[in-house]
């Protein structure tokens, strides 16, 4: 579970976040909208801890993965190199196979576990990043603009993905600009503009371009 | 830290960098061993001919002289004897002093301090590179590598964009990645430097004692201040081509641009009297003698030497060989008192250079391991007092003889004294302190940046 209550952050005097106060339970994703520096990317900061807040409280409960705007990964490593690294990092010694495992759960194609990350697309290196938030068993997954340069297929494949984490029981917290993507992915979104949080509401039964008309009139 | 030390193992074994650096290194210790070998089987073979090239001499006095039964004089003046200082086994690593300084001096009977001072006491461009020893190689060579490889473990991720997932696997923050990362690199240049001391072992037949592996630990420690540098360096930079560029300048300035500027320090703070000035000095005395009385210079050498006085005049107009020795004492004696600065500002320049090594790592473990091999300054000034002592033992061998008007025959060289025991000079005492304390002084500032920065 995520929860921020009342957090302020200012960067020299410029406020960027003021008083947020946010939840995403376990089990749902929360999509957070906003403009260009609307707060966003500041917010996930906060949760990771890399920023301490001005004022306000943030808990995170249970094993935070964090899918920044462009997944980076070693690249004269392969996918399964970097998988079992880093979840050896966090603790966690896989196998081989249990890593090839993980990584065909995450639709990486077969052929391509053992190949040097630095031919893989962008999309293959947020599925390896997935991956490697499953063998951390991570419970509270954020994402930052994770939609950006996917075609509409690695996109839908993310869908089902973090869809499929949300009902295993993980929390979600992504931000995007991608409305279509926020409309068949989350559960429920938070618009933020100018550091405020100016909206909040459920996804269910919306489409986009309705998803569209309440974001500009938020904002 | 397993976990880390196997992700970053991966990673380096297949950067090219990484083998072409310790590959090099590797090389660069395989030629320094080479070349010390050549240098003591050179220094051997130097010292191992001296008997042979006395006994030459000898000879050849013999064969001209034994005839007419000359003057014992006349024999000392063609005379010459070895006095040497053998190395110690491990002065092939590090050859301090010991390729510029003599470590065999002929001498005869004259003035001794025209004839100390005959060569220079360094080489001024070696002084500032140092040699190609393995001292070199693991006081500067091996710190440069550590320096390459680990000046971006962080930037380098940061450039990447993999810090903040790398920071977000928990178990302990970016200054644990920064140590295992940089301990990982240590082990590495450790490897390869113990590698080569081991392979110096067995070329140069290094004996497996304590006295040996202290020289390879002094080098080894001599790498702590560059790690902790490197550590601030791979913690404080942003980019990979700032912690490169940093890199470089700590290295230009430490190994070139730090002893450069102790060195004239020193030279400015503490002149030392050259040695050609020694020798100009007692050369003029001794020229000036033979025109002045020579029975008031006769009598100043008998003051120093009251055992002499059955022999109390010298005649004004004929030459003797009791006035003509005398009067190189005399000269001798004339200088002291510029011998004495020269020692006491040598030692003084020395001890000084000692302690503004610590701005310095490089400069730090090249004067503990000359120091601990018995070839820095101190083995050399040594090698002078056995010169000293050992013309003293001439003169009160010969100088009764002279004295007395002998005449030498056939055989007479047999009783020439013979320069004995010669020992290589002592190690000095072995002080890992100032690495450790130097490391312990720079690591607080090995703070990582926050991830985002």
């Amino acid at each position: 579970m995520i929860q921020l209550q009342n957090v302020s952050k200012a960067f020299a005097a410029r406020p960027v976040l003021q008083d947020l106060s946010l939840q995403v339970d376990r089990g749902r994703i929360l999509g957070l909208l906003g403009g260009n520096g609307a707060g966003k990317t500041t917010t996930l900061n906060l949760i990771l801890g890399f920023l301490q807040p001005d004022s306000g409280t943030i808990r995170v409960t249970g094993e935070t993965a964090y899918f920044p705007e462009n997944v980076a990964l070693y690249p004269e490593l392969s996918g399964l190199e970097n998988l079992r690294a880093f979840a050896a990092l966090a603790g966690r010694d896989l196998s081989a196979p249990e890593g090839e495992a993980l990584l065909a759960r995450v639709k990486l194609p077969a052929e391509a576990m053992h190949r040097r990350l630095a031919s893989y697309s962008k999309g293959m290196r947020q599925r390896v990043a997935i991956a490697i938030a499953l063998a951390r068993q991570a419970q509270v997954f954020l994402l930052d603009e994770p939609t950006t340069g996917l075609d509409p297929a690695a996109v839908q494949d993310l869908a089902t993905l973090l869809r499929q984490l949300a009902q295993d029981g993980a929390a979600i917290l992504l931000t995007t600009h991608d409305l279509w993507h926020l409309s068949i992915d989350s559960d429920e979104v938070a618009i933020l503009s100018s550091g405020r949080l100016v909206d909040r509401f459920e996804v269910a039964g919306q489409d986009a371009a309705q998803l569209a008309q309440r974001y500009l009139q938020a904002r | 830290m397993k976990a880390l030390w196997h992700l970053d193992w991966l990673r380096l074994r297949r950067q090219a960098a990484t083998w072409f650096l310790l590959g090099g290194l590797f090389l660069a210790g395989l030629t320094a061993i080479y070349l010390g070998k050549k240098f003591q089987e050179q220094q051997q073979a130097e010292i191992s001919r001296l008997d042979a090239q006395f006994q030459a001499q000898c000879d050849r006095l013999e064969h001209r002289y034994h005839e007419k039964g000359e003057h014992s004089g006349y024999w000392s003046y063609y005379s010459f004897y070895p006095v040497h200082q053998p190395p110690r086994p491990l002065a092939a690593l590090s050859w301090g002093l010991r390729d510029v300084a003599p470590f065999v001096t002929w001498v005869r009977l004259l003035g001794l301090e025209q004839q100390l001072y005959e060569s220079s006491l360094a080489n001024p461009l070696l002084q500032s590179l140092g040699q190609f020893d393995l001292a070199f190689v693991l006081g500067v060579l091996a710190p440069l590598v550590l320096l390459l490889l680990g000046h971006d473990v962080l930037s380098r991720d940061r450039q990447l964009g993999v810090l903040p997932l790398l920071a977000a696997q928990g178990g302990g923050g970016l200054l644990r990645v920064l140590i295992a990362r940089l301990l990982l690199r240590l082990v590495l240049v450790v490897i390869v430097c113990s590698v080569l001391f081991g392979i110096a072992m067995i070329v140069l037949k290094l004996p497996a004692s304590l006295d040996t592996f202290a020289w390879l630990f002094i080098a080894l420690l001599g790498l702590l201040p560059w790690l902790a540098l490197t550590a601030v360096i791979a913690a404080r930079s942003r980019s990979a081509t700032g912690s490169l560029a940093a890199a470089m300048t700590t290295f230009v300035c430490l190994v070139l641009l730090m002893p450069a500027l102790v060195n004239l320090t020193l030279s400015t703070l503490f002149p030392v009297p050259e040695g050609l000035e020694l020798t100009v000095r007692q050369r003029q005395v001794m020229h000036d003698g033979w025109d002045q009385p020579r029975q008031p210079n006769f009598d100043l050498y008998l003051t120093q030497h009251p055992a002499h006085r059955q022999w109390p005049t010298v005649p004004e107009k004929d030459f003797t060989w009791r006035w003509y020795y005398a009067m190189h004492e005399v000269a001798d004696r004339s200088v002291a008192e510029l011998v004495n600065q020269h020692t006491q500002h040598l030692r003084q320049r020395h001890a000084w250079s000692q302690r503004l090594a610590w701005l310095s790592p490089p400069a730090l473990t090249q004067s503990l391991l000359s120091g601990h091999s018995g070839t820095d300054l101190d083995a050399h000034l040594l090698h002078l007092e056995t010169t000293r002592n050992f013309h003293s033992q001439l003169k009160a061998h010969f100088f009764p003889l002279i004295f007395a008007e002998t005449h030498f025959t056939a055989g007479a060289t047999k009783s020439f004294p013979r320069f004995q025991n010669a020992a290589p000079a002592p190690a000095a005492p072995l002080n890992p302190l100032p690495p450790f304390l130097l490391a312990l002084l720079i690591l607080p500032f090995a703070r990582p940046r926050p991830v985002l920065s």
